[in-house]
């Protein structure tokens, strides 16, 4: 006959699932109110973007992709929002496939709804690929590095492109990274003088800290919680704060596991039959 | 040795033209340097349909081998040949491509990625084991953050976000900077590997 | 319920691969094709639309020749599929990974060394904080770069070792921390989706 801690230690992990599912769906459904933290590299970004003077040229690198969507597009629509109200030119690029058809959405969903024009405003460079080496061009001649734009007209006939001459003539540029295209921002772009912000999933924030603690990266919006408190800042709620009880609960559900999983494990070993739930 | 001299050289040029042009203001070997970088994209362009053209050899083959579980096989066929002739002759600005990409592709790949929060709720139950010091530091610092990261650290106590913060700020920052460190050292030595011909396996060269 | 085909497409994909967390079945098969043949159709598509706008229209157009020797490599590559003449496709993966190479070498030469290391160098060891930052960073650059102070004590030694590997515990459990909290925002879309978007039970 099993021991609680053996029934324990071996439950089913469906059932594990399905706690976890109504962890996040109950708050999602019945918010409950929790505070937002608001991390000090938020406000930094937050800041950064509010001292532009009006009318900037601001390079927006936009490499969501469905795999960050729920962490890097709000991010992207709060962030994306405030330069808009700040009445940024936005020049949009991408790096990725996957990227290039949230840029085409950031400018039918966020850009043109907030009352921008295209070719105006904002402009969709093409698609090329490879990080590094299109920053290292980018950064040593932009004019050159891209020829056309995401429809295939040539950059030339566009009026937002003929504030760009070089690379000094953008005031910030603001990358939805990749771990491979923040690095690209930092050893490219960054040394032409050029502020960087960027938005990250929080999978890369802690190998992205130290180029935020050196100053290489000036401010730093990491995951739905940082989207959120981005959202707070710009007095905007949206979706990322919609889903940070969510959040809250499911780090909770997160901790109770790994507890509960030890106390089997703890009551197994003193028993002496073994650690319950061992993994061979 | 045409197999083995020419890749090399190769790797050689094209690596030192660009690193070289970083140090010296010349205008021709900028502007070949420019070239360089803009070819590789071009390049790279190409090489984003060797996967697709690999599945396709790959799943052909099973089909022609296998007897049963055709089905998945032939729909993957279907949706990569369809949805690349509608890409190419459609534009991938075409209502249609559009429609299928943030309809289809877009909630697939979402879910396969979050598919990986079940597999950690299922790793905290039954893996992860606080059996010495070193477990206690790593699980008591990751609980720190998890927690003071969100509403409900803030809620507990006002100082769980502060503590997260530092956290970050000093512990986790400084070993990441090292690993930085000894990463970049370790790229700049397999770097120069590559560009004096002592690296070829990273070109397929024997 | 959503009355958009769109949705209910989304859905149905969503649905059918979480079936996969109960139990292998056909729907997950047939939805983890379709996802990867769409995948991989789209990441030609784009190569395609590159090529052509950056390479063959200015040849074509603007009689740019040049531009012949990265459409050369380029099909090369392709090479790699023949038995014969598979070793070609070794000249533009060497052209991909020299120029990949030559890159590198500036980018983490300035970025990762010597901003990183400029900024270390600022820290005070008079401060609390910078104190630990500066232990932990240099005991971990000692735990990776297998250094050893000559003549130390096997006690230094020892000591620096533990310390180096306290703090990569520290830094790896807020990797986890921040890890965990990355792949459930992942499922809180999903579940935003399904059942604010598919069943509005979300407001």
């Amino acid at each position: 006959m099993s021991t609680w801690h053996e029934r324990l230690g071996n439950l089913d992990r469906r059932l594990i699932y399905v706690f976890l599912i109504v962890g996040l769906l109950v708050p999602l459904i019945r918010p409950i109110g929790l505070p937002l933290v608001i991390d000090p590299m938020v406000r930094a970004a937050y800041g950064a973007i509010d001292a532009l003077p009006d009318g900037s040229l601001v390079v927006f690198a936009c490499n969501v992709n469905p795999g960050t969507e729920a962490e890097n597009w709000p991010s992207a629509v709060a962030m994306g929002s405030h330069l808009i109200a700040k009445k940024c030119k936005i020049i949009v690029l991408t790096l990725y496939a996957d990227g290039w058809m949230y840029a085409d959405r950031f400018i039918r969903e966020v850009a043109t709804p907030l009352g921008y024009k295209y070719g105006q405003d904002i402009a969709l460079l093409e698609f090329k690929a490879g990080v590094q080496n299109i920053l290292a061009a980018f950064a040593k001649d932009p004019v050159g590095a891209f020829s056309k734009d995401y429809k295939g007209a040539a950059l030339s006939s566009l009026p937002v492109m003929q504030s760009l001459k070089t690379i000094k003539d953008v005031k910030m540029y603001y990358d939805i990274v990749q771990l491979e295209s923040a690095k690209a921002a930092v050893a490219m772009i960054e040394p032409t003088g050029v502020p960087v912000i960027a938005a990250a999933t929080a999978v890369f924030a802690p190998e992205l800290a130290p180029y935020a603690a050196s100053g290489q990266i000036k401010g730093f919006v990491v995951g739905l919680a940082g989207s959120a408190a981005y959202e707070s800042l710009i007095n905007k709620p949206g979706r990322a704060t919609a889903g940070m009880d969510a959040q809250s609960i499911g780090h909770l559900v997160i901790g109770v596991c790994v507890i509960l999983g030890n106390i089997a494990y703890g009551a197994s070993r003193r028993s002496g039959k073994g650690g319950a739930g061992d993994v061979h | 040795m045409l197999r083995r001299e020419v890749p090399v050289a190769v790797a050689f040029i094209s690596g030192a033209v660009v690193l070289i042009a970083y140090f010296l203001p010349d205008r021709a070997i900028n502007q070949f340097s420019q070239d360089i970088l803009l070819w590789r994209a071009i390049v790279a362009a190409f090489a984003l349909g060797l996967g697709a053209v690999n599945l396709i050899n790959i799943t052909t083959r099973r089909l022609r081998v296998q007897r049963g579980g055709r089905v998945p096989n032939v729909l993957l066929l279907v949706c990569l040949i369809g949805y690349s002739l509608l890409g190419v002759f459609l534009g991938s600005q075409h209502t249609m491509y559009r429609y299928i990409y943030n309809n289809i592709y877009t909630a697939a790949s979402s879910t396969v990625f979050s598919l990986n929060a079940f597999f950690i709720a299922s790793a905290a139950y039954r893996s992860f084991r606080v059996k010495n010091i070193q477990a206690i530091i790593f699980f008591v610092s990751g609980f720190l953050v998890l927690i003071g990261q969100v509403g409900i650290g803030a809620a507990i106590w006002s100082g769980f976000p502060r503590v997260a913060q530092w956290i970050m700020a000093v512990p986790n920052t400084a070993v990441m900077r090292a690993i930085v460190i000894g990463a970049a050292l370790g790229t700049i030595s397999t770097s120069i590997r590559v560009l004096i011909g002592a690296e070829r396996a990273s070109f397929g060269a024997e | 319920m959503s009355t958009d085909l769109g949705v209910w497409l989304g859905a149905f994909m969503t649905i059918s691969l979480y079936s996969v967390l109960f139990k292998e079945n056909q729907f997950f098969e047939a939805a983890q094709s379709v996802f990867v043949g769409l995948a991989a159709a789209h990441t030609l598509v784009l190569g395609y639309q590159s090529i052509v706008q950056s390479a063959w229209q200015p040849l074509v157009a603007k009689g740019q020749l040049a531009l012949l020797v990265p459409i050369i490599l380029g099909l090369l590559l392709y090479t790699r599929f023949t038995k014969t003449h598979g070793w070609l496709s070794r000249v533009p993966m060497a052209f991909l990974v020299g120029s990949a190479a030559g890159v590198s070498v500036k980018a983490v030469l300035t970025a990762d060394l010597q901003k990183q290391i400029v900024s270390s160098m600022t820290l005070k060891w008079s401060n609390p904080n910078d104190f630990v930052f500066l232990l932990f960073l240099l005991s971990t650059l000692s735990y990776f770069l297998f250094l050893r102070a000559k003549g130390a004590p096997g006690a230094v030694q020892a000591g620096v070792s533990v310390i180096g590997t306290w703090a990569m515990m520290t830094a790896f459990g807020a990797a986890l921390g921040f890890t965990v909290m990355g792949r459930l925002s992942l499922l809180i879309g999903r579940l935003q989706f399904l059942f604010g978007s598919w069943i509005p039970l979300i407001k």
